[in-house]
This record gives structure tokens, sequence and C-alpha cells, in this order.
């Protein structure tokens, strides 16, 4: 009973009790603090744990071996370390807990193995460890291994609360926000690999022997799978078992996926281009007509001729575009201005584009010959 | 309708931004063809993801796609035009308009590549 680390305070919550010679946690938790020991040890004493629980945690330092009679004041040695940051008191959600059942999300690869994602305040009270990542492309790899496709991604993303509105986002603000929490370790993934049962020896398998209660039955995942101390299983496939053809299978099928939901939007009509379209047309009092030359977005016959009509800078919920976004867009827009001999005039709304980058495109944009209006 | 451009070599065309849709849609299925006939094609599903990442983020008339980068060598460049031809052998019932995949690559050949004599280095 002593041997757990997380405990049990006021209003159901839990804690994780973590000394720093075990490792770094999640660098996206906060231990509590407290202002001096006289206050950790109030926070330590409403914990539903015995008194003997705290000689138990302090059993092998040094620190308190010379104690005698009163003065084994355990429960004082460990508000000490909490004080001194020696021992760290995190708030932690249970697996198992109504709250966080909500929030754990579980997906299927392709060779069985399951992905679980799960708040990082999970990871604490996990004896598992979840999966370790070097770099952001090497989440990126992951997930696109994965092959989520766009509805299981919202669901992900909205079960583990990464971003509003997850059914209003594209596959690949989906998958940036989850890679995203992964990268900043906001969430914890644990990759389980597949349960396997046992051969049956042939056709004798169906005896007897082979009946409920009488057959073996195995426990563990495959042996495939390296083990943590925890035992817990790492996905670790050799590299013979996934060839490259395998691998190339499952981006295309992540780029199939991240596809399906573009039909619903881009059938002859984008908002955002409307949306466009419409502040172009109030601000300059005309009636733009269909084209059907290269090059040329609409047509004002008796005003402004052939027009090419560039933004705004909006994403699909009409918010402001990224910033990197809103710099290629820009870098594009000189290229139009320069190549595209057969429009009159390029409107440019500017709706959603920072002032920076605005002025910049202005000043580069001063010596094209084609006339340049913005929408601002 | 807004058109953005797509460039390769000093070439470039107008492609209105739907239609440009179909298009990658088009491309992806056909990728499929090229892994199971053992093509190692990494390159040009990376680009596919890019150029899925320009549809979806950029603006209007501004979801250029730049072919210099990816077509790097004559064998890229020679493989991608055959990926281009045989958009035409492509049945419908993928879930985008096959018609104006078609005729985009058919423009893409025409402007971008007619004029190209593809030498693989192999």
């Amino acid at each position: 009973m002593h041997g757990r680390q997380i405990l049990q305070g006021h209003f159901g919550r839990h804690y994780k009790l973590h000394f720093i010679k075990n490792g770094p946690v999640s660098r996206s938790l906060t231990p509590l603090r407290f202002v001096d020991s006289h206050s950790a040890r109030r926070f330590l004493a409403q914990l539903h744990t015995p008194q003997s629980y705290w000689q138990w945690l302090t059993r092998d330092y040094h620190d308190v071996a010379n104690f005698s009679g009163h003065q084994r004041d355990y429960l004082q040695v460990v508000s000490n370390w909490v004080l001194q940051g020696r021992l760290r008191i995190y708030e932690v959600e249970l697996p198992d807990s109504h709250a966080l059942s909500r929030s754990v999300a579980s997906l299927q690869d392709r060779q069985g193995y399951q992905f679980q994602f799960a708040p990082m305040k999970q990871a604490l009270a996990n004896p598992a460890q979840p999966q370790r990542f070097n770099s952001i492309q090497q989440v990126y790899e992951t997930l696109y291994d994965l092959a989520p496709n766009l509805e299981q991604l919202q669901s992900v993303v909205a079960d583990l609360q990464l971003i509003p509105a997850p059914e209003q986002q594209t596959y690949s603000q989906l998958m940036d926000a989850l890679a995203e929490g992964l990268t900043e370790e906001r969430v914890a993934l644990y990759i389980n690999a597949p349960f396997k049962r046992p051969e049956p020896a042939g056709a004798a398998a169906e005896t007897a022997a082979n009946m409920p209660g009488n057959r073996k039955v195995e426990l563990a995942p495959a042996a495939s799978a390296s083990r943590t101390d925890s035992g817990e299983s790492q996905k670790e496939v050799p590299q013979d078992q996934v060839t490259k053809k395998e691998a190339l299978l499952r981006m295309q099928e992540a780029l199939r996926y991240r596809q399906l939901s573009w039909n619903h939007e881009q059938k002859k009509f984008s908002i955002i281009e409307a949306h466009g379209i419409s502040r172009a047309e109030q601000a300059l009092g005309r009636r733009f007509e269909p084209s059907n030359i290269e090059g040329v977005d609409f047509l004002d016959p008796t005003g402004l001729g052939k027009v090419s009509l560039k933004g705004p800078f909006l994403d699909k919920n009409l918010q402001p575009l990224k910033l990197e976004y809103q710099k290629k867009a820009a870098e594009n827009i000189l290229k139009h201005a320069n190549a595209n001999k057969a429009v009159d005039i390029h409107i440019i709304d500017t709706k959603g584009l920072d002032d920076e980058v605005f002025n910049a495109m202005q000043e580069t944009l001063k010596g094209s010959k084609t006339k340049i209006l913005y929408l601002r | 309708m807004a058109n953005s451009a797509v460039r390769f070599s000093e070439n470039e065309i107008f492609v209105q931004d739907s239609d440009l849709g179909d298009w990658i849609q088009a491309v992806t299925v056909q990728l499929r063809d090229l892994i199971e006939s053992g093509e190692d094609i990494e390159w040009l599903l990376l680009a596919c993801h890019e150029w899925c990442d320009i549809y979806e983020n950029l603006p209007p008339g501004l979801k250029d796609i730049e072919l210099d980068g990816v077509l790097r060598d004559g064998d890229r460049t020679s493989l991608f035009v055959k990926l281009l031809e045989a958009t035409k052998n492509l049945k419908p019932g993928e879930g985008f308009d096959l018609v104006v995949a078609k005729r985009v690559s058919l423009k893409m050949l025409e402007e971008l590549f007619g004029d190209l004599k593809i030498s693989p280095s192999k």
C-alpha cells in the first residue's frame, strides 16, 4: 500500500509525489507551490494516507537516519523536501476517473497498434511511459503513419480539447494542433502493440484443451514490441517488417483522408472568396461578371476591365491567416503582379493581413506595371 | 472565380482554385498505382502534402504551386509527366471532378512541359 505515489486529497482530487532524482516530468506540468514548510505540511496532512506512509517515503534517505524519539517527525521532513524542491507534488487525473474517460482518445493503425492520446496530466498517474519524440518531424511522421481520417482526427482533437470547434478546422489545422500538443508535451501518446492470440496447433487444437477454462490465454502483447519497465509496450517494429511500400501507402492514405473534406467546400463556392468579392463590389460600387479568360477572375466591362482578386487573408473561420501563410501569400502576389499580363487590375483584399506584411507588400509592389488596388 | 498559378521552368499557367483541388485529388489517387508498381515516390507524396497545405491555407487566387523545387532532375520530371499523361485513364468515382482533373493535367502537359525534352539521368 505504501508503494503508491498517487494520493487522494480534498474534493476527490489526486496528487502525485515525484522525487526529482527520478527524472524530469513533462514541461507542460507545473508542481504545486508553497510559501513555507508549514503550508506544505498542512497540504500533505490532509492527503488520505496513514502517518506511516511518510516514514516509508523517507526510508532510503540518510538525512533522517539520525532522528530519534519525538524528532522522528517524518511529515515535517517531507514538507521540507517539498519546499526545497527535492520532492514535487503534481495534481494528476486518474485514468479511471469519469472526467478523464471522456478525454482519452484511441485510434488503431493498419498493423493493429493502438494509439492512445491522453492529456499529460494523466501521464504522471500512468505507470507506463508515454512515447518520446526527438523532433517535431518525428511527431508528424508518427501521425502520418497513423493516417487518421478527418472524422477520427476531429474526434481526437475534440476529446483532448486542443482547439475550439474542431469540426470547422481543416485536416492540416487539426494535424498541426495534435502535433503541437505532442511536441509541447500537453498530450501524451501511448502506443500499444496489437493483442495476438496464440496460433492453434492444428485441428487437434479444437479439443478439450482448447475449451474455455482449459485453454492457455496470452496475457501479454506480442514479443515483437519492446517493453518498458512498467510493462507497457512501446512501438518498435523491426525495419524489415515495415517495408518502404507499406510506408508510402500509409502516406498516400493519409493524403486521401485529408482531401475527403474538400468536396464540401470547394465545389465552385468558397466562402472566403465570396467574402472578398462582396467587399470589393461594395467598396467600388461595381458589379463583377464571371470570366472565361485564363488568369482573369472577373470582368467589369464598363469600368475596371479584367480583374484579378487576391485575398482576403482569412482562414475558413474568417479569422486572420497564420503569419507564415500571410508571408507566403504576399510573395505569391508579387509573382502574379509581375507575370499575369492578362489582367488590367489586381484587387488585393488585405482583410486579415498583418500591418507589417501589408506595408512590406505595398513597398514591393510599388513598381508594378499592372494597376493595383488595395482593400483595407 | 479566383485563379492561382502553377509554375515550372519559366512557364506559368493559371488554374481556377476549385479545379486545382480536383487535380490534386486526382494525383493522389494516381500515386497509389505508382506505389503498387514499386516506384519510390516519397518525394511526390511529400510534395502532395505541401500542395494540400497550400490549397487549404492560402487565400483565394494565391494557392500557387511551384514545380521547380519538386522536379529537381530528369527522372522526377519524366515520372511526373507520365503521371499527367495517365490522368486520362482514371476511372470516375473517387469523389472529385474527373473531367476537370483531366483538363488540368492536359493543360500542364501542353503549356508547362510541351516544349521540354526530358532526358532521364538513368
